[in-house]
């Protein structure tokens, strides 16, 4: 066995939460290691950094129309802290400030994304694959097509290929008649279908990312424009939009390469909000690590086990990759390895946070071994509790125990393993993820140097 | 004004009782009109242990129905050879226990008297083609099924079919439909319709999808409705009994065994651990149940209690990824003081004649592996009232799909290797009907892909299953191809199915939205009680793929509120002296209220 490595910061979870704690503590100056088995729930991600939501809840038609933007995302970040106690706007109310600047840091990191914000600080509307809209805050250069900013002169084109499997314009197109038009106050601008010919003969991209990975190459890519715009022709109205499936090459176009997509089809082609597996989450997952090893951060794909824990603390991890294992002292832990799909939390029989077997807290009550009875409801929209479970942290995301004292004295907590909020239904999302882990890497750094001077940060046999 | 048309008989419940009662009639020619209040196969039918087998469990004290369940699976094979699959399993017998713990099968009967006992099973084996019990010593036991725990003394096989259930209800039906029958899915009965003797002379019927009601007459009216059987009888003044008992299995997202296993509850009862379709199926539970008959609930500690008595015989099971529950009500016939498990599979008929109520005969009890038998004994009875002589052919007459044989191999060998499965899995499902249905890929290559990746299911055959198989609506679609029935339930393919519903059957977006979330919702009703593991982490995914992703949750709402109103509409654009139409009920569903019984009722 090597001898063991010390580090400043060691972060558990390689999805967007690890990696934005890991580039802030590297900014900060810490030295870091990341460790993750997966890119986490970034699988899933659609392309929209939601942040908040004000309009969240209501129906659209009855109380909203549907492509209603609501309030300033900062105000909306003050109105789910009222609405729920124990979402982390609320819990950590005094950091709160600090969104803003944790969404510029991500927006920075990542630039070949160019995720942009509203000038007016409010929601995108943004169509997503299935054909319903959906507001988010950040939304990147590809994928930034505003629905409620069309006039109502537009008409926006559903585009299908019929090389690519999965995907077909009419139910898209008929369900965004449908959202787009509920309600008053909006003009929805029209759809119509854009069905593209066969440009390949043989067999078809079996989904998006396929097909986004032979839309990488230039000559390929201007093969299938050329189709689109021979196709264009012939619809009727014309577009003046077109929306496709989230796969216009695996890595993030420049804003020239975007132009010259745009000037083929003769007007701007966008893509649909995702689902997974997400091309956007894959551009943005590799964006986040290609920053932070351009940084100096250690970013491995290793499993993380047995750790020692002395007097409170961390003071070694076992990390495996393959058959290789090694020793890591870090100097402090930042724990971004996400819920039960990241595989931070597991439920077997009774539920614990799986590397340091932190107790999972909902709605302020240990989960332990409950029934799944009181944790869900009965419609599959409905309301689960046990998806807004998780670790209980103070002011410095550190972990609680059920008596809300400290658990593990240099531990930070990045993402969503921090219990109280449920992604899918709060109107927030990765925007907390971005901002927790924005904190936690800037605590963590802060940790690591205290602690360096300490008598934990004295020279130790490591052998 | 409603509709009115008369039939030879009506059968009520698409289970395979009365698919099966269906077909019989249509084949001898007997004008038949099958009203089911749900899909076909949702109840009973569809949540078994998905075996047509010989009842080995009752032998010991219910023969005739061992014997009867080896004649007619015999027959099934005969008439749907697409649809069957071998099962061999393994009976452990264990190490003798404590005496309290003696009370099964293995338990009690040690290796010898296993032996006799199979002995005595061998002699009904010929009758379904299966072959005769072997023993295993410890050594050959383990090493066929390496799972097994080793506190075995040694083991027995027992050869045993499979069948994916839904497929022989639909089959049958479709069947019946291409001999004359109509078939009514998601229509609710309303009331019977009597003349002034009392007799029943035919149903008032309420379509639960378009809200429009009918009145169809006939001179035998056949309530195979299963548990909710009394229930119908009551709605024209009939009576009887039954002891309903819920059974739930878990489903495995893989094959975890080599062989089915049988295994011992807590409380002595047998069950089953055992590979069935791209799965393995564990359980069942047998308890009296008093609940909701529309809405029965696989619970947490059910879950348990099977787990507890799979451990016994296969210690790893807890490694293994359960993907979902089910849950059926067994359509038992009545008696008292005795246990559950004990209860008769046979079935009998009743005509409720005695009590005041000709016309109506009630069909209780039963079993999947002999449900053909049943049909042709009340077919029997329907024919001879009527005066048809044609003779019965339901176990010699092909079901759809089986006309011809299909060379799986042959046929998919220049398919890519990936499609392989989905096609060959295709070929399973609609034995010589395959072809036709793969034809629009020569047109279509991206319908040879796979919509349900976890089974897999294609698009093509999603599509003609839409268009030609009896769906209304998207729930039913699961039935005819085991779409989101694999590893994560449901977690991709639902949304794109609805969106092949609004294409081939014509819905709404409205529509499309309030169909994905009750679908949605049956998947997650089976899902909830085994969100552990990895099933918990799928079922996050799920949620954020529809919830946060797509952003599905308001919409949903939305499109509720949009159906409502269209049913509004209709209502009030209907004349005034038409039926009142109820609204949509598309979600919530409905029960059967038995009508207050006539004040000069006899």
């Amino acid at each position: 066995m090597s001898a063991a490595t010390e580090v400043d910061v060691v972060v558990v979870g390689a999805g967007v939460a690890g990696l934005v704690a890991a580039l802030r503590a590297r900014a900060a100056g810490a030295s870091v290691l990341v460790l993750g088995k997966s890119s986490g729930a970034s699988f899933a991600w659609s392309g929209s950094v939601d942040v908040a939501d004000s309009l969240v809840g209501m129906v659209p038609g009855s109380a909203v129309a549907g492509l209603e933007r609501g309030d300033a995302v900062e105000d909306a970040i003050v109105q789910t802290a009222g609405r729920l106690p124990r979402h982390p706007y609320a819990r950590l109310g005094a950091a709160r400030v600090n969104v803003r600047d944790a969404l510029r840091f991500l927006v920075d990191a990542v630039p070949s994304l160019a995720l942009s914000l509203r000038p007016d600080g409010k929601n995108h509307v943004l169509a997503t694959a299935l054909g319903t809209v959906k507001r988010g805050a950040l939304v990147s250069r590809s994928q930034l097509l505003d629905l409620a900013e069309l006039p109502s002169s537009a008409v926006v084109g559903v585009v299908e290929w019929r090389d690519l499997a999965g995907f077909n314009a009419r139910p898209v197109s008929e369900m965004l008649r449908f959202c787009c038009g509920l309600g008053a106050g909006h003009r929805a601008p029209r759809f119509v279908d854009v069905v593209v010919p066969r440009v390949n003969g043989g067999e078809v991209f079996l989904d998006n990312a396929i097909f986004a990975a032979a839309l990488d190459d230039d000559a390929e890519r201007l093969r299938f424009l050329q189709a689109l715009q021979l196709r264009l022709a012939a619809i009727d109205p014309a577009p003046t939009h077109l929306l496709m499936p989230a796969a216009l090459g695996t890595r993030p176009l420049s804003k020239e390469a975007l132009d010259d997509v745009d000037k083929k089809v003769g007007r701007p082609l966008r893509e649909l909000l995702a689902l997974p597996p997400s091309v956007p989450g894959r551009r943005l997952i590799t964006a986040l690590r290609d920053a932070a090893t351009a940084a100096g951060v250690d970013v491995r794909d290793a499993s993380v086990m047995a750790p020692v824990i002395e007097a409170g603390r961390v003071v070694s991890l076992e990390v495996q990759r393959g058959p290789e294992r090694q020793q890591v002292r870090p100097r402090v832990v930042v724990l971004a390895s996400g819920r039960f799909f990241g595989g931070g939390l597991v439920r077997d029989h009774e539920a614990r946070e799986s590397l340091f077997g932190l107790p999972v807290v909902v709605d302020g009550q240990p989960l332990g071994d409950r029934f799944i009875g009181s944790l869900t409801g009965d419609s599959v929209d409905g309301d689960h509790a046990i998806f807004r479970a998780g670790l209980a942290v103070d002011d410095a995301l550190a972990p609680l125990d059920h008596s809300q004292r400290r658990v593990l004295d240099n531990v930070v907590c990045a993402g969503s393993v921090i219990g109280g909020f449920d992604p899918s239904r709060d109107g927030a999302a990765l925007g907390v993820h971005v901002w927790t882990s924005w904190l936690a890497g800037s605590l963590a750094a802060d940790a690591a140097k205290f602690s360096a001077l300490g008598p934990g940060g004295q020279a130790q046999d490591l052998a | 004004m409603a509709a009115s048309q008369n039939y030879d008989v009506i059968v009520l419940g698409g289970g395979v009782n009365g698919a099966g009662i269906a077909r019989d009639c249509a084949r001898r020619g007997i004008r038949v009109l099958l009203v089911e209040k749900n899909d076909l196969a949702k109840g009973a039918s569809g949540a078994n242990t998905g075996m047509i087998h010989g009842g080995i469990r009752y032998l010991r004290y219910d023969v005739h129905t061992t014997k009867m369940a080896c004649t007619d699976s015999g027959y099934i094979q005969r008439i749907a050879p697409h649809l069957l699959f071998r099962i061999p399993f393994i009976v452990p017998v264990m190490k003798p226990k404590d005496a309290h713990f003696s009370a099964t099968l293995a338990d009690h009967l040690y290796l010898e008297g296993a032996e006799i006992f199979f002995e005595a099973y061998d002699e009904y084996q010929p009758l379904k083609r299966g072959k005769p019990h072997t023993r295993l010593s410890k050594a050959e036991a383990l090493a066929l099924e390496p799972g097994l725990t080793d506190d075995i003394l040694g083991a027995v096989t027992m050869d045993e079919w499979g069948i994916d259930p839904f497929r022989l209800v639909v089959e049958n039906a479709i069947d019946a439909v291409e001999h004359g029958a109509t078939v009514l899915t998601w229509h609710d009965l309303v009331g019977f319709q009597k003349d002034n003797k009392g007799a029943v002379v035919g149903v008032d019927v309420e379509d639960r999808v378009s809200g429009s009601k009918a009145t169809y007459t006939a001179g035998v009216v056949v309530n195979a409705t299963g548990a909710w059987g009394p229930r119908t009888a009551a709605l024209a003044g009939g009576w009887y009994q039954l002891r309903p008992g819920k059974g739930v299995h878990i489903v495995y997202s893989h094959r975890i065994s080599n062989f089915g296993l049988v295994m011992t509850g807590v409380d002595g009862r047998q069950m089953f651990l055992m590979p069935h379709e791209n799965g393995s199926i564990v359980g069942t539970t047998d308890d009296d149940y008093y609940g909701d008959l529309d809405n029965p609930r696989a619970t947490e500690d059910e879950v348990k209690y099977i787990l507890q008595a799979a451990r016994v015989v296969f210690p790893a099971i807890d490694k293994y990824r359960m993907s979902r529950t089910y849950v059926g009500i067994r359509p038992t016939l009545w008696a008292w003081a005795k246990n559950e498990d004990r209860l008769s599979r046979e079935h009998e008929f009743y005509d409720h004649a005695p009590q005041g109520v000709p016309g109506l005969i009630s069909v209780a009890g039963g079993k999947l592996a002999s449900y053909r038998q049943l049909a042709e004994e009340v077919t029997a009875e329907i024919a001879q009232r009527l005066g048809n002589r044609v003779a019965c052919t339901t176990h010699s007459a092909p079901l759809p799909g089986a006309e011809d044989a299909i060379d799986v191999d042959a046929w998919t060998k220049d398919l890519p290797k990936r499609h392989r499965l989905a096609v060959s899995r295709m070929a399973y499902r609609h034995g010589s009907r395959s072809k036709k249905i793969l034809a629009v890929v020569d047109d279509d290559p991206r319908q040879v892909v796979s919509t349900c990746l976890c089974e897999p299911v294609c698009e093509a055959e999603l599509r003609a299953c839409i268009k030609g198989e009896l769906v209304r609506r998207l729930v039913d679609v699961r039935r005819r191809t085991r779409q989101s029935m694999g590893a994560c339930g449901g977690t991709r393919c639902l949304a794109r199915t609805s969106q092949l519903l609004l294409e081939e059957a014509q819905l709404t977006p409205a529509e499309q939205l309030v169909e994905l979330q009750g679908a949605m919702t049956a998947r997650f009703t089976g899902k909830r009680p085994v969100f552990e593991g990895a099933n918990l982490a799928t079922e996050e995914l799920n949620q954020a793929m529809h919830f946060l992703g797509a952003n599905l949750q308001p919409f949903f709402q939305a499109a509720r509120v949009a159906c409502d109103d269209v049913a509004h509409r209709r209502a009030e654009a209907a004349p005034a002296d038409a039926p009142v139409t109820r609204l949509l009920a598309l979600v919530a569903p409905s029960v059967i209220i038995p009508a207050p019984l006539p004040e000069d009722r006899r």
